[in-house]
């Protein structure tokens, strides 16, 4: 992101919670850039909550410091670290007009009445709710609720905004047009996000990076391009999309021979001989075919079709393997692209360099 | 046959029938009998209310009543408002535990706690001995027999209501909004006086008026407590009614009642809390609705002022009020073992002798078994008529349903003075004053209205399609109800069952007037016993609080069993035993 000398907006040293004996959190180290919108995906229990709680100040922490700039935070209240935060539930005011409930911390800093009234609707028009000033957060929809709980964290200009699972409540139609409202909202403020979630899919469109959460360690931190393409981790690969993992060792030739079977494979990159390793490679990365010739620089493995599932733009394939393995593929419905039926023998047919080798620990 | 039945609402009629014929017949129309005495006795006449006018001691009485009733509610408020709240926001373990502080004492009858302010409050009590042996005082200070004395044990009476109302709309407010308010940059004082402290003042305005309207019927407590100028209005019904003056005594209850309708009705209208007597949650509250909230100069100091000793100066509150509810409760047990012939603090030594007074005395012992002989058919009474009925409200159209329930619940509402002259009035015309039976009648008009309660909470959680899925079984109506809803609705009938139980064993009013000595109650001998005040009385407070103890505890652990196996209950009261489940959710 922004230059290297710069601080950065948010960092975490070896941040870790602590419930009793339970490790809600381990160690984290964390730097987050000016400007950034970080993603924090996990499943529900990784410690990506209990992160956001212990940067907003709502818990504290066993171990570690927080610094907003160069600022430690640990030891300063949760009211007075100037993090926004937008609550999955929302948490507006349920006795407040719209106006006051983005007013709400304008108040509380004693800004003058006519700041106050520049400011709200203003930020009301960035979130497109001007006409909605004088009503009772009951009478809106989700979506607008959920956008006045966005202008109400951003109206006093935090430098950093943290975003708990904020669409986690909306239907999925709302839900895409909200991640899009977010991108431009970022975009036009430049405020550092924080957007936890466990759904790869937000995180793959909306972050500048992601942190991959689980079990309360920070297990790879990267692009979502690098993320998904080259995920390093057998947890990120399974949880960032879907994906084929292949047990195998590595032959002095430098290919990888999969276990349970006779056929070898290549990957973009190399490993030590004799090692256990994975071999992952994205469904859709696989091409079927029912011809025998082998290209160069291609790998090939025979299997069975054991499932056909049509998911509309797509067709997604189960293959049993030779080696007994089951193998998933998808392939964009096009008319040129030939459906195949259960039962059929088939071979699963990828280029080296879409796959990635994993150690195994 | 039945299945024709089924389709009609005849059969839910008739369930209802037994439960809202019995009112009619022994509460709504002697409530109405007695009242119209007031125009009609013996012919048309407005001299009673002449007389309410003229003689300057009534018109007294009446301001004395509301003063009084007022000066406890508000009381009552500002410090059951600090121990809710310390209730409602502390760890849910230690709010459970804490909570039992307030239930208790809100299950043990009146007339225990207030001996028990005699025995604290008097000249020889226990803080008047303290304070003289620390040297603090020279002579005992006059803590009772006035109206200091009435408006403790007043508050000690009706702050349970105020703490468990209030809890429970406390717990609807979301755990969000605190952390949210706070990241907004409100002070942790602030964000509870900008965001809960709005949030729970509907709570606040219907609670305050509740207790008023529950002060203004209080006869035993002005009774024990007060002074000759502490004389509230139950109590001139009380007197009028013993001299057989109906037309009077007619007169007074209507104005009582009046008042308390009128008070029902204002909660109602700016409130919306009736539920709230139902045990409901505090959600169908009217929300406050703050157009512009600015922010000045003496709010900023009350905030830098007060944050400090935020959220301590509450829990400090809240900690004393629960030692205020749970002292007199616990103060007896060591009285009751007391080695000394009369009443005095610190007991010189220990012994058993009023235990053995109360279980060789045939007076106390012919009490008790009549208490418990009233407390079993009032039971079997008021389950036989409120299971049906609460079956029946649950399956007629709502319309129709929430009358026959509203008209259930109605002697709840009522001043239990105005209940206790028509029960005498009409056992007097059916010749069953003085009974076992007429006093378990009695006692049925407030014990089914509870065990209605607590029924219909239970049948609103229970899921219809249990009974269809019996019925698409090969299951017809009444063998479904037989063998599907009764047993799935067996919890909340012990529970219920329970509290009939309890209501009518702690039961004063009415007994005081229709029992006589052959029905003669225990707690009507505990009354009668004020002249002559020897520990005995604190041996049989013990074992009545132990009893509701033990009645408590029970309905509870059933709960918690029950609550695994089938439907909730939502007893009057008893919701404050469970915090809510969203405190997980911070």
């Amino acid at each position: 992101m922004s230059g290297s000398n710069a601080p950065p907006a948010l960092r975490l040293d070896r941040v870790t919670k602590r419930y009793g004996s339970v490790v809600a959190v381990d160690a984290l180290m964390l730097e987050i850039q000016q400007g950034e919108f970080f993603t924090l995906l996990g499943p529900s229990g990784s410690g990506k909550s209990t992160t956001l709680l212990l940067v907003a100040g709502f818990e504290q922490l066993s171990e570690g410091e927080i610094y907003l700039g160069d600022r430690p935070l640990s030891r300063v209240a949760a009211h007075k670290r100037e993090i926004g935060v937008v609550f999955q539930s929302y948490a507006l005011f349920p006795h407040l007009t719209v106006f006051e409930n983005v007013a709400f911390a304008l108040r509380n800093l004693r800004w003058k009445e006519s700041e106050i009234r520049v400011q709200v609707r203003e930020m009301l028009a960035l979130v497109k709710l001007k006409h909605c000033e004088e009503r009772l957060p009951t009478e809106l929809s989700g979506g607008q609720q959920q956008r006045v709980a966005l202008a109400r964290s951003l109206a006093f200009r935090p430098s950093v905004l943290l975003l708990d699972e904020p669409i986690g409540a909306l239907d999925r139609k709302l839900r895409e047009h909200m991640l899009v409202e977010f991108k431009r909202i970022h975009r036009s403020l430049s405020t550092t996000m924080i957007y936890v979630t466990h759904d790869q899919e937000e995180a793959l469109v909306m972050s500048d990076r992601i942190g991959v959460m689980n079990e309360g360690r920070l297990v790879r931190v990267g692009s979502p391009r690098e993320l998904y393409e080259d995920p390093r981790d057998p947890f990120v690969a399974e949880f960032l999309g879907e994906t084929n993992l292949l047990p195998g060792a590595v032959q002095p030739s430098g290919r990888v021979l999969l276990d349970g079977g006779s056929e070898e494979v290549t990957a973009a990159e190399q490993a030590s001989p004799g090692a256990k390793v994975h071999v992952v490679v994205r469904p859709e990365k696989i091409a079927l075919s029912i011809g025998a010739e082998v290209l160069d620089g291609w790998n090939r493995v025979r299997g069975r079709i054991e499932e056909v599932i049509y998911v509309g733009e797509a067709t997604k394939y189960r293959v049993r393997t030779q080696a007994g393995s089951l193998m998933r593929v998808k392939q964009l419905n096009r008319q040129t692209s030939p459906t195949h039926e259960v039962g059929r023998e088939v071979a699963l047919c990828w280029h080296a360099s879409d796959s990635r080798i994993l150690s195994v620990k | 046959m039945p299945t024709r039945l089924r389709g009609t609402p005849l059969a839910p009629l008739l369930a209802a029938a037994p439960a809202v014929i019995f009112l009619t017949v022994i509460f709504g129309l002697p409530v109405l009998r007695v009242l119209a005495l007031s125009l009609f006795d013996p012919g048309f006449t407005l001299e009673h209310y002449q007389r309410l006018i003229d003689v300057p001691i009534y018109r007294a009485v009446m301001l004395n009543t509301v003063e009084i009733a007022a000066v406890v509610a508000l009381i009552c408020v500002l410090l059951a408002y600090p121990t809710a709240y310390m209730l409602a926001t502390i760890r849910p373990r230690l709010a459970q535990i804490l909570v039992l502080a307030v239930m208790v004492p809100f299950f043990t009858s009146a007339l225990v706690r207030n001996y028990a302010w005699i025995f604290l409050l008097g000249s020889h009590g226990v803080v008047n001995s303290t304070l003289l042996s620390l040297g603090l005082i020279s002579e005992p200070l006059p803590l009772i027999f006035n109206r200091a004395g009435v408006l403790i044990g007043m508050t000690n009476v009706l702050m349970p209501y105020t703490i468990l109302v209030l809890l429970s709309v406390m717990r609807g407010i979301r755990h969000d909004l605190m952390p949210a308010a706070q990241s907004l940059m409100a002070r942790p004082f602030t964000a509870f006086r900008r965001v809960y402290l709005p949030l729970s003042l509907p709570g606040v305005g219907a609670s305050f008026l509740l207790v008023f309207v529950l002060g203004l019927a209080f006869f035993i407590t002005p009774a024990m407590l007060g002074g000759p100028r502490d004389v509230m209005i139950a109590n001139i019904i009380g007197n009028v009614t013993t001299a057989l003056n109906w037309g009077f005594a007619a007169a007074l209850a209507t104005v009582l009642l009046v008042v308390s309708l009128f008070v029902i009705a204002l909660t109602q209208i700016l409130f919306g809390g009736i539920g709230l007597l139902a045990g409901e949650s505090g959600t169908g509250l009217r929300a406050v609705r703050v157009r512009r909230s600015r922010e000045g100069a003496v709010l900023s100091l009350l905030d830098r002022l007060l944050d400090p000793l935020w959220p301590l100066g509450f829990h400090v509150i809240g900690g004393a009020s629960l030692l205020f509810l749970v002292i007199p409760v616990v103060i007896m047990v060591p009285l009751s073992f007391s080695s000394a012939a009369f009443f005095v603090f610190p007991p010189p030594g220990w012994s058993l002798q009023w235990y053995v007074k109360y279980l060789t005395g045939a007076p106390w012992l012919d009490a008790t078994w009549h208490s418990l002989e009233i407390g079993v058919l009032t039971t079997i009474l008021a389950l036989a008529a409120a299971v049906p009925a609460s079956i029946a409200i649950s399956r007629l159209p709502s319309r129709i349903g929430m009358t026959i329930y509203l008209w259930i619940l109605a002697p709840l509402i009522m001043p239990s003075i105005i209940i206790a002259v028509a029960v005498f009035y009409v056992l007097g015309q059916l010749n069953l004053n003085y009974t076992v039976l007429g006093v378990a009648l009695g006692h049925m008009i407030l014990a089914m209205p509870m065990a209605t309660v607590v029924l219909t909470a239970a049948l609103r959680n229970f899921d219809r399609n249990v009974e269809r899925a019996a019925t698409s079984l090969g299951a017809g109506p009444l063998r479904t109800i037989w063998r599907v809803t009764l047993p799935t609705l067996a919890t909340a009938m012990f529970t219920a069952g329970l509290f009939a139980f309890l209501q009518s064993f702690d039961e004063l009013l009415i007994a005081l007037f229709v029992s006589g000595i052959n029905a003669g109650t225990l707690p009507k001998k505990m009354w009668e016993s004020l002249q002559e005040l020897d520990p005995t009385i604190a041996a049989v407070s013990t074992l009545l609080v132990t009893f509701s103890i033990a009645i408590l505890g029970a309905s509870f652990l059933l709960q918690r069993v029950g609550k695994r196996r089938t439907a909730r209950t939502g007893e009057l009261g008893a919701f404050a035993l469970e915090p809510g489940a969203a405190e997980e959710v911070r």
